[in-house]
């Protein structure tokens, strides 16, 4: 059993290249790919399209966590403060 | 049109320019990019690709090179993308079967070349197939160099390498070659 090819051995597979005729490419190659390059466009109008509705939805849920956020803040910080002057109050021995 | 013409024309975004480029150049890039990739349908898909990344970048292209060069490099880019894809997938699914299907990989029957004869059909396939096993820029030179029949320094311009290093992708592309197709000879 033989190790490798000789280089004449190769040659002699390889000399089928030379019979080898160029193959053309398939019908209809220029619309099929127009009709590609339109979908493309298309697809790429509708994306931009949808981006100020999309831009809008994340702004508009940003600003109801924020005000959720702000008004529990709010609530937990008036809380605290009315703690606070019990706190103060109990302290001195007053009564409010 | 001369090609100066064509490329300003091109630089216009005009449709006609660009139907007499996909005219002139459809045949030799579809012919380039499925003797890389072997396959009818990837080719095709491979080529469209081609043109469409020539018709979005021709802005930027500086003349540094012929158009012909230009074209073929990004059809070279594009079939190495697909291979390393197939490659990828071929990865995954060897890890995870159930995640993807398996794909073919024989060798398309419809790329064997008409102008073959029958009696040579089965050696071609053989061949092609151990050069679908070389590296992807072995894979390249030789199939640009040997199979398309281009000069050291046109594939050198196009896989933008020096003729040296065509040239030793070359020399080890034949060794790896003699090993694949010894089971052949020994048959």
């Amino acid at each position: 059993m033989m190790k490798t090819l000789s280089d004449e051995q190769l040659e002699n597979e390889l000399s089928i290249f030379s019979t080898m005729k160029e193959t053309a490419s398939p019908d209809f190659f220029y619309t099929r790919l127009q009709a590609r390059m339109g979908k493309k466009a298309s697809l790429a109008n509708a994306a931009f399209s949808f981006k100020p509705v999309l831009v809008i939805c994340i702004l508009t849920l940003f600003l109801i966590i924020n005000t959720l956020l702000i008004g529990k803040n709010t609530n937990v910080a008036k809380a605290n403060s009315n703690n606070n002057i019990e706190v103060l109050a109990a302290s001195y021995d007053q009564n409010i | 049109m001369n090609e100066k013409e064509l490329i300003s024309r091109l630089k216009l975004a005009e449709e006609a320019a660009f139907k007499v480029l996909v005219e002139n150049y459809q045949d030799r890039v579809y012919y380039s990019v499925l003797n890389i990739l072997q396959n009818a349908n990837e080719a095709e898909d491979t080529a469209q690709e081609t043109f469409i990344q020539v018709f979005e970048s021709i802005g930027s292209f500086k003349e540094a090179s012929s158009l012909a060069t230009w074209i073929y490099r990004i059809a070279v880019r594009k079939a190495l993308e697909k291979l390393r894809k197939q490659k990828n997938r071929q990865r995954i699914n060897s890890i995870i079967p159930w995640w993807m299907p398996s794909e073919e990989q024989s060798i398309d029957a419809a790329y064997l070349n008409p102008g073959i004869s029958n009696e040579n059909k089965e050696k071609t396939t053989l061949i092609f197939k151990a050069i679908s096993e070389l590296p992807n820029n072995q894979r390249i030179a030789f199939t640009l160099i040997r199979v398309q029949g281009m000069k050291h320094d046109e594939a050198s311009a196009i896989m933008q390498l020096s003729i040296k290093a065509i040239e030793s992708l070359l020399s080890r592309a034949r060794e790896n070659l003699k090993n694949k197709l010894k089971n052949y000879y020994n048959s």
